[in-house]
């Protein structure tokens, strides 16, 4: 699939989608095949950051043009095409995620089935709220992160750690706690 | 998708291509439905029957006022739904303020009315202001979604609510010239509850009543 550089398009490119889609409308094919191979890749990087799940993309790309399809006839060729499209393009993302979200299937997974997880589980690489807590815990000493993890993340209970790091459990239990107060500063 | 399958999925659309009509602007298309609904109704007032002191209801300001921005409020509501039946509105996003601007304001003079005249508010039953009121909005809806159903709304909830406004501000005005109930509390329960009903049905029915 042809991939552009970015999602940024000149005013040239916006008069020539308005061109090719008049064109369009009177029934002109070639112009209209130019059209959607144009605003395809357009469609598919725009969604893109949005998307906690880059697969969706293409799900979401291929309804946009189809209603591209569809409501051709709703486009004034004396207006801009982008704005035109930028509605319709919102309104299918969120009808998708709408549908993905409230599909019983999102509820229940396994962790051995990866399959299951790249299509519908969020991938850290793509959500920014991820990377942030990473960075976050970055920014802690290697004993308190370490303190942390095990107990906010790995689920040992105070003693456990107490025991593991050398340290008395009331020390661990402050030293989670300053790390609690610390990432959510970082956080907000 | 593969590179292959994008091309034969955009193939496959352009071949499908058959020359289509862009839809005429919005005015023009609202027009010729608004000037039918107002006939519409004005018959239907004419065959229920006009109220015997209409002539002197010309010279209460109260009348005048609470008729004037219905009016306004269907006006901008017939024009929002215009707008709103293409994705990007033709950019007019403002107009969706306008009914809603005149739905707080007539909300605040009823509030006014029902302190300085009181509620007056009737026993819920069935009143034949309640039919006539639905028979008055129920041809105006139609044609409105008919229109709709040209377009293609990316909004359908707003959508459905500005329809819904449009032909319910319609039937309002038209049974302020038929009924001789001035009070708020009989306009509220028998005048706009009935609408009320419709505009819960139909936000829930939006998305299948609005699909493209």
């Amino acid at each position: 699939m042809p991939s552009p550089s970015n999602t940024n398009i000149k005013p040239s490119q916006n008069d020539l989608w308005s061109e090719y889609a008049a064109k369009a409308q009177q029934g002109d094919k070639v112009a209209y095949n130019r059209l959607l191979r144009e605003i395809g890749p357009f469609i598919r990087n725009f969604i893109l950051k949005s998307l906690a799940n880059p697969e969706w993309a293409e799900d979401i790309m291929q309804d946009v043009l189809m209603s591209v399809h569809k409501a051709l006839n709703t486009y004034s060729p004396e207006r801009p095409f982008r704005p035109w499209l930028m509605a319709i393009i919102s309104f299918r993302r969120t009808d998708y995620l709408r549908k993905h979200y409230s599909s019983r299937e999102n509820m229940q997974t396994t962790l051995d089935d990866f399959d299951f997880q790249r299509a519908h589980v969020t991938n850290p690489d793509h959500a920014g709220e991820y990377k942030d807590i990473e960075a976050a815990l970055e920014t802690l000493p290697e004993n308190q992160r370490k303190v942390f993890e095990m107990i906010k993340i790995q689920g040992y209970s105070a003693k456990e750690v107490a025991n593991e790091m050398g340290m008395s459990v009331s020390a661990v239990k402050v030293s989670a706690h300053r790390s609690m107060k610390k990432l959510k500063e970082i956080l907000q | 998708m593969s590179e292959e399958n994008f091309n034969k999925f955009i193939d496959g659309l352009a071949d499908d291509l058959e020359p289509v009509k862009p839809l005429a602007h919005p005015l023009q298309r609202i027009l010729p439905f608004f000037i039918f609904a107002v006939m519409y109704v004005g018959a239907l007032v004419y065959f229920v029957g006009v109220r015997h002191d209409i002539l002197n209801k010309f010279s209460d300001p109260s009348f005048l006022i609470e008729n004037a921005l219905m009016v306004f409020i269907l006006v901008t509501a017939g024009l929002s739904s215009s707008f709103l039946s293409v994705p990007d509105m033709r950019g007019q996003k403002w107009l969706i303020a306008l009914p809603f601007t005149g739905i707080g304001v007539f909300c605040v003079w009823s509030l006014i009315r029902a302190y300085t005249e009181g509620l007056h508010m009737p026993q819920l039953h069935l009143d034949h202001c309640m039919g006539e009121g639905v028979f008055m909005a129920v041809v105006p809806l139609t044609m409105v979604l008919f229109m709709m159903k040209k377009g293609a709304t990316t909004r359908p909830r707003l959508t459905a609510l500005m329809n819904l406004v449009f032909a319910a501000g319609l039937g309002y005005v038209g049974l302020r010239f038929t009924c001789m109930m001035d009070t708020v509390g009989h306009a509220t329960i028998s005048h706009l509850l009935p609408y009320l009903a419709i505009g819960t049905l139909m936000g829930m029915a939006a998305k299948k009543l609005y699909k493209w």
